[in-house]
């Protein structure tokens, strides 16, 4: 029974995903203990003297064993209370909710005009396979997909803002501004995420849809004289789904988590900033809070692009 | 002729005449500070500055960058100032005394002063924002500062008393200290921001921005000449440059020396830089090989092409640095100490009379300054030219200031600017000093740098400090080849700004000074 076995996946799924939640934990919590320096010295400065280091490390508990601290934040955590920022001593979930929410609010954008794109784009040079518009559309993606992600925020910054003067060079949101108006603020770190990703999901889905192309049916099809426009449409672009959902998900996990750098770039105030100062600071509880949202992001899309796929291919609802 | 004779006449006091209508407008040009008039009110003033994060809070205790400073200057004031030329006036203090020993001192405190929620400000405000700042439990980057205060009492509701363990003269300095902010006592919860400064609180959020409007009861009449102010945290360097030329912000603090050009033929926009303590030294440890060797120092310093290192690392925004720590635009530098040039002949003459045949390991990271990689590879290759040779290990920036400085014999440093001679001696010089960066312990410095900080007299002062910077320059264990400049960027219709103290951003006071044509 298919629904039986989509339940079972989709609960073994979730068990795997809490598995890998519990051990990006761990690892971010060694990794924030394997940094040198602690969250006084980082607070301090380089220039503190040692008895207010010393004094500050008391009063934040930093002297207890790592594995102490360790249990004591999962024991919080899982009891819901994400904690409070050892810099700030504010509480997370209060720092984090302007935060996600602009992270999205950027990440959904991209997506929204990058995934139609790149799909789009990966089924026209499909078509015109070999001819000039592919070669047209698979260099000029080619370039952007070697061209590192802040370089391409610094061009746009360059043209965009100071030369021509379309765009402001800081992407701020404030609470009373118009959606137009946010949309003109993130257009540029926009931007530049769409490049960024489009390139891999043009790529993907052109390959996705050729391998289809290679099988017999379609030889099968056209040579019952089916025009290649439909072939595509019709009959290779439903078999290359599956593949190109899963890329679409993981494009959309890519921005949402990837946006680190373009953040900085754009100086804007997202969960990607949150998460730098909070490393730099060596902010425990805020970098675990920063790095398992993210964690989860990924898991949760991971497992959608397999439902999906399971959906979208008869073949995986029926396991032999 | 008599016809000429008038022409020429004519001509000539015509032109006086232009001639001094125009040197009268270039008169109001350079001065604008001549005229009241001058100065237009209104406008919304953006600042760009760096070093802010999601964990900031307006706590003066919790300030430590620049960017705070900023943020706690536009709220608030300190006892005292400093202005153009390094000049100290005061600010809450309007006044001091000390006793001849400069143990004992009394200031006496500005009346009319009133917090932001009204309040009226007294010296049990002032003795209460101090002491936030001592004690044992005290984590503010203040409290080194404060160390030898061992009482601190109001006097009356206008004044204050100061009593410090040992004498220094310099104590007016450092309660100039951005972090000695002054709030009314017993406030615990710095959020609602209530301070005695310029601008009042409107919006704050960390690590991005603070907003304030005018305080219409400021008690200084020349000063807050805009509605609003809002200080940005923007750590990239590239987007603060960019919102600068785009008029995002009016004033991008902290511009590396590469981009400083650019802004400054960029039409709209200069550079606004001056000369500041700051300092990038190679510092050798001088109590341990290979370095407990003179010769061997002396080798290094000859070695330093420092005008090259200036010009190519800086693109020339800073000051020729001597081997010791106090620049020239302190009062107390010593000037007639000869200038140390590069001498690949003296570098000879010292390598080989030091016996040292083998190579010198200079770990350093660009975490100390941008330039120091570079600064170490024109190093290796003018040392190279002496016969020394060097060998660079480039180290991670993470963990350099725990893991490499002070670790190792042989190391790229950096020291921002410390507001005095004293604290910069007394920092890294003096032998109980905790950044004893270059293990130099010399029992006649410590005895000499402690006469000089009780010592009132300026002319005896300056003495003192004459020959503990020749100590340093002859015998110790920091090469140090350049001061750094600050530099701000700066847009064409900010007027009124000036360099002042240490410190990037008018001595960090700007909101205040400065107005919008």
């Amino acid at each position: 029974m298919p629904k039986t076995s989509m339940t079972g996946l989709v609960l073994k799924r979730l068990a795997s995903g809490l598995v890998t939640l519990l051990v990006v934990s761990v690892m971010v919590f060694v990794g924030t203990e394997i940094l040198p320096g602690d969250v006084a010295e980082a607070i301090l400065g380089q220039q503190a003297t040692p008895e207010a280091v010393q004094t500050l490390r008391d009063k934040l508990g930093l002297d207890r064993p790592a594995a102490v601290r360790y249990v004591e934040w999962l024991w919080n955590f899982a009891h819901g209370d994400l904690g409070q920022s050892l810099v700030s001593g504010r509480e997370i979930s209060d720092l984090i909710g302007v935060r996600l929410h602009n992270s999205m609010f950027l990440a959904l954008t991209a997506a929204v005009i990058a995934i139609p794109l790149s799909v789009g784009l990966g089924l026209l040079a499909a078509f015109f396979e070999g001819r000039l518009a592919d070669k047209g559309i698979t260099a000029s993606t080619l370039i952007f997909v070697s061209t590192p992600d802040f370089l391409i925020g610094y061009l746009l910054l360059l043209w965009g803002a100071v030369k021509l003067g379309w765009f402001p060079a800081l992407s701020r949101l404030s609470s009373g501004m118009s959606i137009m108006d946010q949309l003109h603020a993130i257009a540029m770190p926009c931007l530049t995420l769409t490049l960024v990703v489009s390139s891999h999901t043009m790529r993907l889905t052109r390959t996705a849809i050729l391998s289809v192309m290679s099988q017999p049916y379609i030889e099968m099809a056209e040579l019952k004289g089916v025009s290649r426009e439909r072939i595509i449409i019709r009959h290779a672009f439903p078999n290359a789904l599956s593949p190109v959902l899963n890329i679409v998900l993981l494009t959309l996990a890519y921005l949402i988590v990837g946006v680190v750098v373009v953040e900085a770039v754009f100086n804007y105030s997202g969960m990607g900033r949150l998460m730098i100062d909070a490393v730099s600071k060596r902010d425990m509880p805020l970098v675990q809070a920063c790095g398992l949202i993210f964690a989860t992001v990924y898991v949760l899309l991971n497992l959608t692009a397999d439902i999906l796929s399971i959906l979208t291919n008869p073949r995986r609802r029926h396991p032999k | 002729m008599q016809i000429q004779i008038d022409k020429k006449e004519t001509g000539f006091s015509r032109r006086t005449f232009l001639k001094g209508v125009a040197a009268t407008g270039i008169l109001t040009l350079i001065s604008p500070f001549s005229t009241h008039a001058a100065v237009t009110s209104g406008g919304r003033l953006v600042l760009g500055t760096t070093g802010g994060g999601a964990g900031d809070s307006l706590d003066p205790t919790k300030l430590t960058s620049v960017g705070h400073g900023v943020m706690g200057y536009t709220l608030g004031n300190v006892l005292t100032e400093i202005e153009k030329d390094g000049k100290l006036v005061g600010e809450i203090a309007k006044s001091w005394e000390s006793s001849a020993d400069a143990t004992k001192w009394k200031f006496t405190l500005q009346s009319g002063v009133t917090f932001h929620n009204g309040k009226k400000m007294t010296s049990a405000d002032v003795v209460y924002s101090i002491n936030l700042h001592r004690g044992k439990d005290s984590a503010s980057g203040a409290k080194g500062l404060l160390g030898s205060i061992t009482d601190l009492r109001p006097d009356g509701p206008n004044a204050m008393i100061v009593t410090l363990e040992s004498g220094n003269a310099d104590l007016p300095y450092l309660l100039g200290d951005f972090h000695l902010l002054i709030v009314p006592e017993g406030t615990t919860d710095f959020s609602a921001g209530v301070f005695t400064g310029p601008y009042m609180l409107k919006e704050f959020v960390p690590g991005e921005k603070l907003v304030a409007v005018k305080n219409p009861n400021y008690w200084k009449a020349d000063r807050a000449h805009v509605d609003e102010v809002e200080v940005l945290i923007i750590g990239d360097l590239t987007s603060r440059i960019s919102a600068l030329m785009t008029g995002e912000v009016h004033i991008a603090g902290r511009v590396d020396p590469q981009s400083a050009g650019l802004i400054n033929s960029t039409p709209g926009v200069h550079v606004e830089n001056h000369p500041a303590a700051g300092h990038r030294p190679l510092l050798m440890q001088a109590d341990r090989p290979p370095f407990d060797n003179l010769d061997l120092r002396l080798a290094v310093k000859y070695a330093l092409n420092r005008e090259e290192i200036l010009d190519k690392v800086m693109a020339g925004f800073g000051s020729l640095g001597n081997d010791h720590p106090i620049p020239p635009s302190d009062p107390f530098h010593a000037g007639d100490i000869p200038q140390r040039v590069y001498d690949p002949d003296k570098t000879a003459f010292h390598l080989k009379k030091s016996g040292f045949k083998g190579e010198l390991e200079l770990h350093t990271s660009n975490t100390t300054f941008g330039g120091a990689e570079a600064m170490a590879a024109l190093f290796q290759q003018s040392a190279a030219k002496g016969g020394l040779k060097v060998k660079i290990l480039r180290e991670p920036a993470d963990g350099f200031w725990s893991n490499v400085w002070m670790k190792h014999p042989f190391v790229s440093g950096a020291w921002g600017g410390r507001p005095t001679a004293d604290i910069m001696l007394s920092s890294a010089y003096a032998s109980t000093a905790k950044w004893n960066d270059t293990n130099w312990y010399r029992k006649e410095f410590d005895q000499k740098l402690a006469l000089a900080r009780a010592e009132t007299d300026f002319d005896k002062r300056k003495a003192y400090y004459h020959d503990l910077q020749l100590m340093i320059h002859e015998d110790g264990g920091a090469a140090i080849p350049f001061f750094v400049n600050n530099v701000d960027g700066v847009r064409d219709e900010v007027k009124g700004f000036y360099p002042a103290g240490s410190y990037e951003m008018s001595g960090m006071r700007v909101a205040e000074r400065v107005w919008l044509s």
